[in-house]
């Protein structure tokens, strides 16, 4: 169909469906089909969920193409279609319980639409899903298949793992379930989540036929065949997966997550720095921000995200950082609320980010190879980073000019009653932390445009752009 | 749950995990997929997957310790 060559990248985390690939050619992003997805894509593309899914944007917009090129281990594709493109690419271990919580929803509910029209959604990985445009798009077009009647819902036990139980550890147990989807990507296998399970645990909605049950059932005395043939003899219909969908809808709305308050959940109301110096710093953040129209800004250590909203107004796509899982939350369903669609809060610890992850360290990619900053938003996060964290100042410097972007800096002094609180019952080893170290650390590297010292004193704000030439790592020998 | 929780089940290299999952979906779908449920459970009662597991104590060296 279309000739081979090689200056098409194939995304190396879509290997797992063998009836298509997806693959990128400059800024468009493909997927081929193999004849058996060609004959599931000419069935479901039919139908009315798929297209008015695409239409409301709760699938990702999807069309046939002839691409110029097609990768060389591609050659037999029978169809290409195009998908529109996602401006960032997020993983379910960086997104706060609302985020999840949401997705699994927005599965389900496409999952009774599927159903309603003899298809189904035959994976059930958050993974599949993103947020973006501020809704959640199915990014898998490739998992929506037609429905043989007297089948299972292969993907039941997938969602369990991938949504419900990382749901349930942090409603029921108050344990953040990033951390674990990060150790495992395929999820938390049934048998070890029901082992967490306290006996009170046991009477909660979903428990008992979700997660213990589930768990006993998981024993070689079973065999698929012999179950799938009694199943299927015994008359297993669509409307029974309906059924455990809607249980399961059920089970997902009612898990809260109650926490109500965590080290940095009020810091933006409470804190004051933030008060006192805040209209200044709005000033000079939205001074920067309009200069002109950006394509992705980073705000590091978002917070609640009051400057990340501002960048918002002047930026296609800001990614909001915190570490602080319950102010990430916070901030979701507040840009959920408000209608922000151009904000994607993330939850990052950015001394320990989201590594490379699967099968070669190639199938989820880590934080730098999903996204570059046009501008960066680094404000109140330099004392933390360096005392709490315990990043060397001019690392944190060679970090930041990596992305040849600009940056909107907020440098707090030792003086600052902030950073004697971080030094605090911690022997006082950062020497490198000192103005005159982070000057040298910052004309070495950036051009400084404008500077402006808060009212408190102790704190200025620089905005900073990286110097022209490529930059290649600058030995300061600690400055 | 009492004759459950008499057990302690081993995690089994070779188990498949989708039968399990097929059949607590014939469960949850009610109806007909119950008496498939039950059909199944009562089969899997009587060949002793719920008894309690015997845990191996012995180590496994040279030859038991190569490919299975």
């Amino acid at each position: 169909m279309s000739s081979v060559i090689d200056d098409v990248q194939v995304v190396d985390g879509s290997f797992r469906d063998r009836c298509g690939r997806v693959f990128l050619h400059g800024d468009r992003v493909f997927r081929s089909l193999t004849d058996e997805g060609l004959s599931d894509w000419r069935q479901i593309s039919r139908t009315r969920f798929f297209r008015e899914g695409s239409e409301s944007g709760q699938i990702v917009r999807t069309w046939e193409s002839h691409p110029a090129a097609l990768p060389a281990d591609l050659s037999d594709a029978v169809l290409v279609l195009e998908h529109e493109r996602i401006p960032a690419v997020t993983w379910p271990w960086e997104w706060s319980f609302s985020m999840l919580k949401d997705a699994a929803l927005s599965h389900l509910e496409l999952m009774l639409a599927a159903l309603s029209e003899d298809c189904i959604l035959k994976d059930a990985t958050p993974l599949n899903w993103q947020f973006s445009g501020g809704r959640w798009v199915l990014m898998d077009t490739g998992s929506v298949v037609p429905h043989t009647s007297g089948h299972t819902w292969e993907g039941y036990r997938q969602f369990c793992e991938t949504f419900l139980f990382p749901l349930m550890l942090q409603a029921w147990k108050e344990v953040h379930f990033q951390p674990w989807l990060r150790g495992r990507i395929s999820g938390i296998p049934v048998d070890q989540f029901a082992r967490m399970l306290s006996f009170r645990d046991m009477f909660r909605r979903g428990a008992m036929i979700h997660v213990w049950l589930h768990s006993k059932l998981q024993t070689k005395r079973l065999s698929s065949s012999a179950v799938s043939d009694s199943v299927r003899e015994g008359g297993f219909d669509r409307s029974m997966i309906v059924r455990n969908v809607e249980s399961l809808q059920g089970v997902v709305q009612g898990l809260h997550w109650r926490e109500s308050e965590s080290e940095w959940s009020d810091y933006d109301q409470s804190s004051e720095p933030v008060q006192r110096d805040s209209a200044e710093k709005e000033a000079f953040v939205e001074c920067v921000c309009s200069s002109r129209r950006w394509t992705t800004i980073w705000d590091l250590g978002c917070n609640l995200g009051r400057y990340s909203e501002i960048a918002a107004r002047f930026s296609d796509l800001v990614l909001a950082f915190d570490s602080d899982h319950l102010t990430i939350d916070q901030m979701y369903r507040k840009i959920r609320r408000k209608e922000i669609r151009n904000i994607i809060p993330l939850v990052m610890d950015l001394t320990d980010p989201s590594p490379s992850l699967g099968w070669r360290h190639r199938e989820r990619l880590n934080l730098e190879q999903r996204s570059t900053p046009e501008l960066i938003l680094c404000l109140a996060l330099i004392h933390h980073l360096v005392i709490s964290g315990q990043l060397l100042l001019h690392d944190v410097m060679d970090w930041l000019a990596s992305f040849h972007a600009e940056v909107v800096f907020e440098y707090v002094d030792r003086q600052d009653a902030q950073t004697k609180v971080l030094l605090q019952n911690r022997r006082d080893v950062f020497i490198d932390y000192s103005r005159e170290n982070f000057l040298a650390a910052v004309q070495a590297r950036f051009e400084i445009v404008d500077e402006y010292s808060l009212p408190c004193g102790t704190r200025t704000l620089y905005h900073l752009r990286p110097h022209t030439r490529r930059f290649e790592s600058i030995e300061t020998n600690g400055v | 749950m009492t004759i459950f929780n008499m057990i302690e089940q081993p995690v089994f290299a070779y188990l498949d995990p989708g039968a399990g999952s097929m059949l607590l979906q014939a469960l949850i779908g009610g109806g007909a997929g119950l008496y498939v449920f039950l059909k199944h459970f009562l089969k899997m009662f009587r060949a002793g997957a719920f008894r309690p597991a015997r845990r191996q104590t012995a180590c496994v060296t040279g030859k038991h310790a190569e490919g299975t």
